[in-house]
């Protein structure tokens, strides 16, 4: 019973990010019954989110673990048991992105939108116009063949721009 | 709804408590919604406590309690979507169509 997927994603993933996202299904989905979940749930998405906007501690690496191995151990459920993996795996795996966050208060992966900022390079530009026209905040401001400048209070940090100069994209 | 047609919606099904969530899911579909006055009629007909019905509808998301607007949108954010932005995307509707 049940269903099996395999997403695959490309380097351009956060991984803090997207286990933040797989935790925020399992803590809306919890049926509340008991306490590892439902309040555990909640502590691992809290932490991640801070973790996200910047604020995040080297003490809540260990408030990670420590709450998803409590779930893993006593949770009712098999869905409570299994909803911390994404925070384990990711911890695991991609630890220096995590600290990246924590120590370097920067998103690797251009993700967390507190913590990077798109800029274009001016000299680099051709003045071409397709960011202007993928834009949906109206971030993207220049003329045909000038080079173009990102409003930085604007951009919403969507990735649409991404999508369209993927082959140019520096990470710094 | 008026109230008249409400009764008979209700009474269609049997005044039986187990049938409460198809007769919830009846007046969703007609009226977009579950009011306040359908509770109480609901209560009162199949003689079970507004408190209860409340519990039981406000546990699915399938009910809402709040009048639809008249055009829905929707922004995906499942996995695929929510690593190309749509976070950012649904937010940035929100802020242009004044919506929060």
């Amino acid at each position: 019973m049940g269903s099996g997927g395999l997403i695959v994603l490309d380097e351009s993933t956060g991984m803090v990010d997207l286990a933040r996202y797989f935790l925020t299904f399992s803590e809306s989905e919890s049926c509340g019954k008991c306490t590892p979940c439902r309040v555990g749930a909640r502590i691992l998405v809290e932490t991640l989110e801070k973790i996200a906007r910047g604020e995040g501690e080297i003490e809540d690496l260990d408030v990670l673990y420590k709450v998803a191995d409590m779930m893993q151990c006593t949770a009712l459920c098999g869905g409570s048991q299994t909803a911390p993996n994404p925070v384990l795996t990711t911890l695991k795996r991609f630890l220096n992105e995590y600290l990246t966050h924590i120590q370097g208060c920067y998103c690797p992966a251009a993700v967390c939108t507190a913590l990077f900022e798109y800029r274009i390079i001016a000299k680099k530009c051709t003045g071409w116009g397709r960011c202007i026209q993928v834009c949906s905040s109206g971030a993207v401001h220049g003329e045909k063949k000038e080079p173009h400048v990102i409003d930085v209070e604007q951009c919403i940090k969507c990735r649409a721009y991404v999508g369209v100069y993927s082959r140019f994209f520096i990470r710094e | 709804m008026d109230q008249p047609a409400l009764t008979r919606l209700i009474r269609d099904d049997d005044c039986d408590a187990g049938n409460l969530i198809p007769i919830l899911q009846r007046i969703q579909q007609l009226e977009g919604y579950i009011a306040e006055h359908s509770l109480r009629q609901i209560a009162r007909l199949l003689k079970i406590s507004e408190n209860h019905i409340y519990g039981v509808a406000s546990f699915y998301s399938q009910f809402r309690f709040q009048k639809p607007g008249r055009h829905h949108l929707k922004v995906c954010l499942g996995t695929a979507c929510h690593v190309q932005g749509g976070v950012q995307l649904a937010q940035e509707v929100e802020k242009q169509l004044s919506l929060r």
